[in-house]
C-alpha cells in the first residue's frame, strides 16, 4: 500500500532527531534532484551543490511532525494544517 | 510514541514535499546570488586592456646601488653589503675586531659560541665584545644624528 519511492517513516524520524546516518540516507535519496537543480549553464556547479546540501540538512532538522494533524472522516484522511 | 499507519504515510509524503520545496527554493536563491555575482564580474583580460595605468608593479631590489655606491665589508671571505651610508661610516669607525663580531653576529647569523670558536675565546667574551661594540656604535650613530 505504501509508496516505495518515498523515504520510510523510520528514517525520517531518525533524520529529524539528528542521526547522521539517517540524514545521509535522505541526502542520498535526493542526490539526483540536487544534481539536477545545481546545473548552471549546462554544468554542475559545485558551489550550488554544496549550498543545496547544507540547506537541506538545515531544513531536515527543522521539520516538525506536530504541525500536521490527520482527521479520519468516513475513512478518508483529511489533512488540516495547524499554524503555530 | 505510537503513530497510526495513516499518519506515518502522510508524514512520508509531507516530508518528501517539504524536501523538494526546500531544495527548489535554495536553488532559486543560489541562481539569484550567482547571477548577481556574475553581473559584477569582469574578465581580467578586459581589465588589462582597458586600464590606462599599470595594473601591476614589479619591485626592483638593490636598484639604488646604481646611484650610490654601497659599502662592502669583507668578513670571513664573505661580502657584507651595507646600504645605509650613515651605518657604514659608523661601522668603519669601529675597531676591526668589534666590527667583525657585529657583522658576523647580525649579518651572517653566527651564534656567539661559533664566533668564540673562531677566535678561540669563550662565548661570554664574545658577548662582552658585542655589547661593547653596540655601545660604541650607538655613540658613533648619535654623533651623526643631527646631520640628517
Amino acid at each position: 500500500m505504501r509508496n516505495k519511492k518515498l523515504i520510510p517513516f523510520e528514517t525520517i524520524e531518525k533524520a529529524v532527531a539528528g542521526e547522521p546516518e539517517a540524514i545521509d540516507a535522505v541526502l542520498r535519496h535526493y542526490t539526483a534532484r540536487i544534481k539536477y537543480l545545481s546545473t548552471y549553464r549546462g554544468h554542475i556547479n559545485d558551489d550550488i551543490q554544496d549550498r543545496l546540501k547544507a540547506q537541506l540538512i538545515k531544513a531536515i532538522l527543522q521539520f516538525r511532525f506536530d504541525r500536521y494533524l490527520i482527521k479520519s472522516v468516513f475513512g478518508i484522511s483529511l489533512v488540516v494544517y495547524i499554524f503555530i | 510514541m505510537r503513530y497510526s499507519e495513516q499518519f506515518m504515510e502522510h508524514i512520508e509524503y509531507a516530508f518528501a514535499a517539504f524536501c523538494k520545496i526546500v531544495l527548489r527554493n535554495a536553488a532559486i536563491s543560489a541562481y539569484r546570488d550567482l547571477g548577481r555575482k556574475q553581473k559584477h564580474e569582469v574578465s581580467l583580460d578586459y581589465l588589462m586592456s582597458e586600464t590606462s595605468f599599470e595594473p601591476f608593479a614589479t619591485d626592483n631590489y638593490f636598484e639604488q646601488y646604481v646611484y650610490e655606491k654601497p659599502t662592502v665589508f669583507v668578513v670571513q671571505g664573505k661580502e657584507v653589503v651595507v646600504t645605509s651610508k650613515r651605518l657604514a661610516d659608523a661601522l668603519a669607525n669601529l675597531s676591526e675586531q668589534r666590527r667583525t663580531v657585529l657583522l658576523m653576529n647580525f649579518f651572517l647569523g653566527y651564534s656567539e659560541r661559533k664566533i668564540g670558536n673562531e677566535y678561540k675565546r669563550s662565548r661570554s667574551a664574545v658577548n662582552y665584545w658585542k655589547l661593547a661594540a653596540l655601545k660604541q656604535l650607538r655613540k658613533e650613530l648619535e654623533k651623526t644624528k643631527h646631520e640628517e
